[in-house]
């Protein structure tokens, strides 16, 4: 494994001298053991500085011996997910699992460079339609079935295939023509038009290579993955979580991780625990190791904890937004459009939604995202004036008793619909200081929680006026996802219903990067120009960790790896 | 007394079986066609959970999908092929989890039996328990006893669940929540679901206990010399009973209701937890197959409990030539 | 409601052992229904606060001199919340209450008086339902007429129909089977006159007991309902939704959800003990 190497990123990662120690030395401890004991720190033949750990010095003291084998880490989640298959789900918790059971032909760092992995090299022509990737020889499924180039086009003719009912993994692959397996360490991928964001899909869990074995004899793939990852998954339970144990002969790490080789942790349990409280206490109580989702209210608590530590990775993409609907009602007029994002001071209010925890949205994409214009935030901002007089253009000029803009009778009321299961209650805390700083310009804002099935029906039916939704995913590509008419609902999350972005979304699509750039800058400034969207926060990845848990990694997507993470005694 | 036509002339068993054969299948038959109303009244797209959480799906591939699972079928048509294939069984594939209904509800029973059957054998002790000592006695214990069991009846359940996680497994470390199937982490759920069952049997008993203390048999015994325990425990408790047996039916409910919020609250699987993801996501074929098969487990419970009255009261065998 | 129900439907007028509770008799529980009516009627005499007022400057500021519950995560005074609520929460209460009362004795005369084929299905219809958590019945409700506090008074009371349904039809069996009702028979009156005259004013006499002891139960499954997150709407104070809402603040901001539960909790037991004491002395005319 040949990756480069960055090693800022990997402050509390383990040093790769003691690591090698412990890989050529040491017998593995069995499986699902946790490593509490003398005894088996004894045979793992730790340096001397173990010892001074085990007499009771803090765990902050161990820290710098280097990793230790075994143990298991337990995460509590605060989602959980219907389907285990990452290439027929979207669920990001299906991602954050799978990561650690299915391989990616490349891998992407958390500066956004591409790594081998599965794939030791690829290239891509000049117009951006064959990519052709060289396997890396020897890797097995944990079936033992072996992973060639047979396999990898099993897998996403599997993909294509309608039957599967893929739908963003399928996505993701954009408008593939064929892929073929000239020979058994070659993959070549063919489009007819150019596609440039095809690597950074590839890094994904959701086009992680699956054992073609497995898939061919599976009823169903819904309820387990059989990958090559660096665990295994023993068990998937809806409703509960999922178990994962180590691989012994894994030996084919992402170019991006600190060390090559079979990971520390001999077991991972996902434990869903969708209450806040009990998510939390089980961390503080040390039942368990890690969370997701710290509850802001208790960021600051947490931080403090001399035994606990948040990390918190911005997510790429398309942050936190209230999507407005142009194609009906108040907000077909882009003034009043205009006057609504106006009207808010976004910062103070999610200051006090998400006690500081996170940063104030400056722009539709995130800041961590490639090709993110920081020009755009000097673009628009609060401006109570500014509002007013755009609503006074548009017509509202009345105001009823409430404090209300009417016009010709009817009042400027706008309908806010969500799910109520997938928007936190931080979100809605935010949402309710947003109705009431808006209620200052004129506006009245309605919330209009729903479950599942009646937010598809209702934004398919386009009976809104505002939805939001964030998407996760560092290239800008996303936007097309969010903002192309060919994904208005129900085809899509394009909550806006804009048309007029098409082109230049389509042409940015395979556009050689210098014009991509460009493209992607002249979005940017349209979105929030013609006031599209309201973005307001930078969504983050918050986990909450025992400082027990070292040798997190991060991958571009924001997510935690857990393949370098070790448990200090 | 659960309603059942007692005064029906039994001559031959083939005729009652028969009899109550019938009466299940028209229930299920309501309880399906009543469900098939209700869902097909409510909003919500399949084909959006059908492909999976992220939503970016093609006009094709979306009519693909409709086909494939008839949903573009008329309603008729829909219905009698729905109602064909449950009385024979196959309640089809969830949407969401496409899987075979039959599957997901086997998957998530064994842990809902597990913290059901728990919480039942400790609403029962508790139940009887308080009764037993505090039955036709006036005194601190009753008083403090019934107070208890009003306060709990007058608690949000899922509140209460939060409070004895946060004191005993948070505060005080003496139950793990966390911990997988064992059964340290089955304690404070089955407390929780159980105490409202149990202020409620208590309540149930002890009214049954008095009931039968103040008859004139109880004196007769006491006469004889028996004491004040053998005659609560052997002859007493007998009588309440049998009135403790009508609740079969809303324990049953409680069980399964209280389980929806417990196991949210607790992060367990269960039945509970795919009920409630189904009505959200509007998993058409999971749902119907819930209703179904909770519909057959509660005729049957009462059926079952007609035959047991038989038994346990002899009024009723008399009353049945 | 179904466990309050079942409590009633074992409770005889002719048992006669009061509980401890019932010795200050209907004085000690009305006092907080008392005040809880005047919460409903003129919430402006507890509060001068408005229960959606943001006070950024006052997040998550525990109980004082200035906010007496406190406030929570958008500064909002939670004891003005509590006092708004209690208008909505015993409104929708109460129409549950009425709506599952007047379904019950609809359908409970038909599984009592219908042809015994109708009858025999209408009784295992209603066990059925007793079976299903109303829970999930309420859910159904709500997702198919969607949320708002009509809709969640609907959801609650139709899903308690089947209880009082019960309640009614073994109250008019034992009505049917009583002597006096023979005796009309022999004196040859018609069927309607004897089920209008007799039937029903008799079998639906212990519902008044019943719905005061059903409208606590209603209240709480009202606010189970803004549990799972299909309640009403925010920002409106309901006593569940504060409950809800206060349970991510357990530890930081205990107060957002303690002070709501425990009003919560005064007031379902206040309403039970008045039911109680109500039956009793219901039973104590009928004895005389």
């Amino acid at each position: 494994m040949i990756g480069p190497h960055r090693s800022q990123l990997r402050a509390e990662g383990p040093r790769r001298t003691a690591m090698t120690n412990l890989r050529d030395d040491a017998p593995h401890p069995a499986p699902g053991r946790p490593l509490r004991r003398p005894a088996i720190l004894g045979r793992l033949g730790m340096l001397a500085a173990a010892a001074v750990c085990l007499l009771g010095a803090a765990a902050r003291d161990c820290r710098a011996d280097g990793p230790v084998q075994g143990g298991t880490l337990t995460v509590g989640l605060a989602s959980d997910t219907a389907i285990i298959d990452p290439s027929i789900t979207g669920s990001s918790i299906t991602a954050l699992i799978t990561r650690h059971v299915v391989d990616s032909l490349v891998g992407q760092a958390e500066d956004k460079s591409f790594t081998p992995w599965l794939a030791e090299r690829w290239e891509v022509n000049a117009d951006n339609t064959v990519y052709t990737f060289h396997l890396r020889r020897g890797v097995t499924f944990s079936d033992g079935t072996r992973l060639d180039a047979e396999a990898v086009a099993f897998n996403i003719n599997r993909i294509l295939d309608p039957k599967t009912t893929s739908s963003y993994a399928k996505s993701l692959l954009g408008p593939l023509d064929t892929v073929a397996a000239p020979d058994p360490d070659t993959v070549v991928f063919r489009y007819k038009q150019p596609f440039v964001p095809l690597l950074q899909g590839l890094s994904l869990p959701y086009l992680g290579i699956q054992s073609p074995t497995y898939l061919r004899d599976a009823r169903s793939t819904t309820n387990t993955v059989v990958g090559s990852g660096p665990f295994i998954l023993e068990r998937y339970v809806k409703g509960s979580g999922s178990q994962l144990v180590r691989r012994k002969d894994y030996a084919w790490g992402p170019g991006f991780a600190a060390h090559t080789g079979p990971a520390y942790l001999d077991a991972i349990a996902f434990r869903y625990l969708p209450e806040a409280a009990v998510r939390l206490g089980a961390l503080t109580s040390g039942q368990i190791q890690a969370i997701d989702e710290v509850p802001p209210a208790n960021f600051r608590a947490v931080q403090a904890d001399p035994r606990l530590r948040v990390v918190t990775r911005e997510n790429p993409g398309v942050n936190w937004s209230l999507f407005l609907n142009t194609s009906r009602g108040p907000f077909a007029d882009i003034r009043v459009r205009q006057a609504f994002q106006s009207a808010i001071d976004i910062p103070p209010l999610v200051k006090v939604a998400f006690f500081g925890s996170l940063k104030p949205a400056d722009n539709i994409l995130g800041p961590a995202t490639l090709h993110y214009d920081p020009a755009v935030a000097h673009s628009w901002g609060f401006d109570p004036q500014r509002a007013a007089r755009l609503l006074d253009e548009a017509g509202w000029t009345r105001t009823d008793p409430e404090g209300i803009r009417t016009k010709a009778g009817a009042r400027l009321a706008v309908r806010f619909v969500y799910d109520v299961a997938f928007s936190g209650a931080d979100n809605l805390t935010l949402v309710q200081a947003v109705q009431y700083a808006v209620k200052k310009a004129g506006f009245d804002l309605q919330l209009d929680p729903l479950d599942a099935g009646g937010f598809t029906a209702r934004t398919a039916a386009n009976d809104y006026d505002m939805a939001s939704i964030y998407y996760v995913r560092p290239e800008p590509d996303i936007l097309r996802t969010v903002f192309h008419a060919a994904y208005i609902p129900p085809n899509g999350a394009n909550f806006s219903r804009v048309t007029a972005l098409d082109a230049a979304l389509t042409q940015a699509v395979g556009a050689p990067d210098a014009v991509r750039g460009g493209l992607y800058r002249q979005v940017q400034a349209e979105i929030i120009g013609s006031a599209y969207a309201v973005p307001l926060y930078v969504p983050a990845f918050q986990l909450g960790a025992s400082k027990r848990l070292n040798g997190i990694s991060w991958t571009a997507n924001a997510k935690p790896s857990f393949y370098d993470a070790w448990l200090a005694p | 007394m659960p309603g059942s036509p007692r005064s029906r002339t039994a001559p031959a068993g083939l005729v009652v079986a028969l009899q109550r054969l019938g009466v299940i299948l028209s229930v299920l038959w309501a309880a399906a066609t009543i469900a098939f109303v209700a869902i097909k009244a409510i909003p919500g797209d399949p084909v959006a959970i059908l492909t999976g959480g992220e939503n970016v799906v093609d006009a094709a591939e979306r009519a693909a999908l409709v086909a494939r699972y008839g949903l573009d079928q008329p309603l008729a048509v829909q219905y009698a092929r729905y109602v064909a294939h449950a009385l024979a069984g196959d309640f089809g594939q969830s949407y969401q989890y496409r899987l075979p209904v039959i599957t997901v509800i086997a998957e998530a029973a064994g842990p809902t039996l597990q913290l059901a059957g728990a919480a039942m054998v400790l609403a029962l002790g508790l139940g009887l328990a308080s009764a037993l000592v505090s039955a036709g006695r006036r005194g601190w214990l009753r008083g403090v006893l019934s107070g208890l069991e009003l306060v709990v009846l007058s608690t949000p359940v899922y509140w209460f669940g939060l409070l004895l996680i946060v004191l005993f497994s948070f505060t005080l470390g003496w139950f793990p929540i966390i911990g997988g199937d064992g059964i340290p982490a089955l304690v404070l759920p089955a407390v929780a679901l159980s105490l409202p069952l149990a202020a409620l049997l208590a309540q149930v008993l002890r009214d049954g206990l008095e009931e039968a203390l103040a008859q004139p048999f109880a004196l007769t015994i006491r006469m004889r010399g028996v004491g004040e325990a053998a005659l609560r425990l052997r002859h007493a408790l007998r009588h309440a009973a049998l009135a403790a047996s009508t609740l079969a039916g809303t324990l049953f409910a409680g069980v399964l209701g209280g389980s929806i919020l417990t196991e949210t609250v607790f992060g367990r699987s269960g039945i509970g937890q795919i009920t409630i993801q189904a009505i959200r996501t509007r998993d058409m074929p999971l749902l119907l197959g819930l209703v179904m098969l909770s519909a057959l487990a509660s005729v049957l419970i009462n059926l079952s409990l007609d035959a047991l009255y038989r038994r346990i009261d002899p009024r009723l065998r008399r009353a049945a030539p | 409601m179904t466990d309050m129900l079942a409590i009633i439907d074992r409770l005889r007028p002719d048992r006669g052992s009061p509980a401890p509770w019932h010795r200050p008799g209907l004085l000690v529980p009305l006092v907080p229904v008392l005040l809880l009516a005047v919460a409903t009627a003129a919430p402006g005499l507890f509060t001068g606060l408005a229960p959606d007022a943001i006070d950024t400057d006052a997040i998550l500021a525990p109980p004082g001199p200035a906010h007496g519950f406190g406030t929570d995560q958008l500064g909002r005074d939670v004891f003005a919340r509590v006092v708004h609520g209690t208008s909505l929460s015993l409104t929708i209460g109460l129409g549950a209450t009425l709506v599952a009362c007047a379904g019950g004795v609809l359908l409970g005369l038909a599984a009592a008086l219908a042809p015994p084929v109708v009858r025999a299905i209408l009784v295992r219809l209603i066990d059925v339902f007793l079976a299903f958590p109303e829970i999930l019945l309420a859910l159904l409700v709500i997702v198919a007429l969607g949320r708002g506090p009509a809709n969640t008074l609907l959801a609650v009371g139709l899903s308690s129909i089947a209880g009082y349904a019960r309640l009614v039809r073994s109250q008019v069996l034992q009505v049917v089977r009583s002597g006096y009702v023979e005796h009309a028979v022999a004196l040859g009156e018609p069927r309607r006159t004897i089920i209008l005259r007799h039937v029903i004013p008799n079998a639906t006499r212990p519902l008044v007991v019943v719905a005061t002891i059903g409208l606590g139960h209603a209240v709480l499954t009202a606010s189970a309902l803004s549990f799972i997150g299909l309640g009403v709407v925010p920002p409106v104070a309901e006593w569940g939704a504060l409950l809800a809402d206060g349970r991510n603040y357990l530890d930081t901001a205990p107060w957002i959800s303690v002070l709501p539960a425990t009003v919560v909790a005064v007031s379902v037991i206040a309403i039970t003990i008045l039911g109680r004491g109500l039956q009793d002395l219901l039973a104590g005319s009928d004895g005389s």
